[in-house]
C-alpha cells in the first residue's frame, strides 16, 4: 500500500479509494487490486507477452519559483550586506572598547598614569568610544584637582576641630599618606 | 551589640569650613558636566602640559598627592578656567548651542555634530585651539568630522 498525491496519473488497472474527509487534507489512498499471488505472470511463471505494463513512477508536479541556487545566492547576498553594515557600526561603536595591551586577546582596563598616557596605541577601531574617552582624559586632572582640594580643606577642618576638642591632633595612622576619612563629621545641631 | 541610633536627616550636611589661609585661593571651575564635556578637547589642547604635570606629580607623590600637588592642581584649574572664560568671551553662542544640545541628547556627541562643527571652527579661529582625537586612524576621516553618524537618531548628514 502506498500513498501518493492526487495529481499523479494512475494507470487504469489501479483503483483509487479516496479517504479524504477534509478539502485541506486531500490524500488519496491508492491500492493495487487484489490479485492472487503471481497472477501477473503467465502460467509458466515467466513475464507476460509484451512485458509488464508500465509503472507510473514520475511525479508530475510543476516546479515553482526560482532555481535553488538563486535562493542560495540571494540569502548570502542579504547576509553579506547585513554583516557589512554591522561591522561598519562596530567600528564607529559607542562606548565599548578594548584597551591596548601587549596581549591583544586580553580585555584590560586602562590604567591612567603619565607614563601610559600615550593611549594612541589603542588597538580598537571604535571611534566614538575613543572620542569620549579622550574627553574624559582631558577633564580628569581638572576634576581630580577640585576633589583633592576639597579633601584637603576638609582635612584641615577636621584637624582644627580635633585641636579644639582634644587639645592636640594626634596622627591616627602610622603613615604620611593622605587617608580619605571613612566617617564624616556631622554637626550636632544645625545652625542654619 | 553596640547601640547607635540612626541619625537620619534631610539636610545636606556639608562641612563649610573654608580653606586655611596658608593655602592660596583658587576659584573652582564652576561649570557643569555638559559645558565641560563640550570644552574638554580645548581644555586638553591648551592645558595638556599642566594636566600631565599634575597627574605625574600625583603618581610620584606616593599617596601624598592631595597635599603635595596642590600647586599643580591650582594650575590645572586656572588653565581650564581660562579656556572656559575665553570660549565664553568669543564663542558664547556656539558654545551654548553645543552644550545645550549635549544636555538634551544624553551627552551623545554624535547627536550634536552640527553645533560642534560651528563651535570647533569658531574656537579655532578665535583661540587657535583645535580638537583632535589622539590615536585615531590616519587613513580615515576622524569621527567628529564625518557628516553622517551611524548611531545618531537622524541617519543623514548632520552638516
Amino acid at each position: 500500500m502506498i500513498m501518493l498525491p492526487a495529481l499523479i496519473t494512475l494507470p487504469a488497472h489501479v483503483t483509487t479509494v479516496t479517504r479524504s474527509t477534509s478539502p485541506f487534507l486531500d490524500f488519496t489512498l491508492v491500492c493495487e487490486p487484489q490479485y492472487p499471488p503471481h497472477s501477473r505472470h503467465n502460467a509458466s511463471g515467466y513475464a507476460p507477452n509484451g512485458g509488464y505494463a508500465q509503472v507510473q513512477y514520475k511525479r508530475n508536479l510543476p516546479a515553482r519559483g526560482f532555481k535553488p541556487w538563486v535562493y542560495m545566492v540571494g540569502m548570502h547576498a542579504i547576509m553579506a550586506y547585513g554583516f557589512y553594515r554591522y561591522f561598519g557600526g562596530v567600528r564607529e561603536q559607542r562606548y565599548v572598547f578594548r584597551a591596548a595591551s601587549s596581549d591583544p586577546f586580553h580585555l584590560t582596563s586602562i590604567h591612567i598614569t603619565p607614563q601610559s598616557t600615550n593611549l594612541s596605541q589603542l588597538r580598537s577601531l571604535r571611534e566614538l568610544a575613543r572620542e569620549k574617552m579622550w574627553a574624559r582624559l582631558y577633564l580628569t586632572p581638572l576634576l581630580q584637582a577640585e576633589e583633592d582640594r576639597d579633601q584637603v580643606r576638609r582635612y584641615y577642618a577636621d584637624k582644627e576641630r580635633a585641636n579644639k576638642l582634644f587639645g592636640n591632633d594626634e596622627k591616627v595612622y602610622n603613615s604620611d599618606r593622605f587617608v580619605r576619612p571613612t566617617f564624616a563629621y556631622t554637626p550636632g545641631q544645625m545652625t542654619q | 551589640m553596640a547601640q547607635r541610633d540612626a541619625r537620619f536627616n534631610q539636610q545636606v550636611l556639608v562641612d563649610t569650613t573654608p580653606m586655611p589661609d596658608h593655602i592660596p585661593k583658587v576659584d573652582e571651575i564652576g561649570a557643569t558636566s555638559a559645558p565641560l564635556f563640550s570644552a574638554a578637547y580645548f581644555i586638553g589642547d591648551r592645558c595638556k602640559a599642566f594636566n600631565d604635570d599634575y597627574m605625574k606629580c600625583k603618581e610620584e607623590a606616593n599617596g601624598r598627592g592631595e597635599f603635595d600637588c596642590m600647586k599643580e592642581g591650582r594650575k590645572v584649574t586656572r588653565c581650564a578656567a581660562s579656556v572656559i572664560k575665553d570660549i565664553n568671551t568669543h564663542c558664547l553662542q556656539e558654545f551654548k548651542a553645543h552644550w545645550e544640545c549635549l544636555e538634551n541628547n544624553n551627552h551623545y556627541l554624535f547627536e550634536c555634530r552640527k553645533p560642534e562643527q560651528s563651535l570647533n571652527s569658531c574656537v579655532f579661529e578665535k583661540l587657535g585651539l583645535k580638537k583632535s582625537i589622539p590615536g585615531a586612524p590616519e587613513n580615515e576621516v576622524p569621527v567628529h568630522l564625518r557628516p553622517k553618524q551611524k548611531y545618531a537618531q537622524f541617519p543623514g548628514r548632520q552638516f
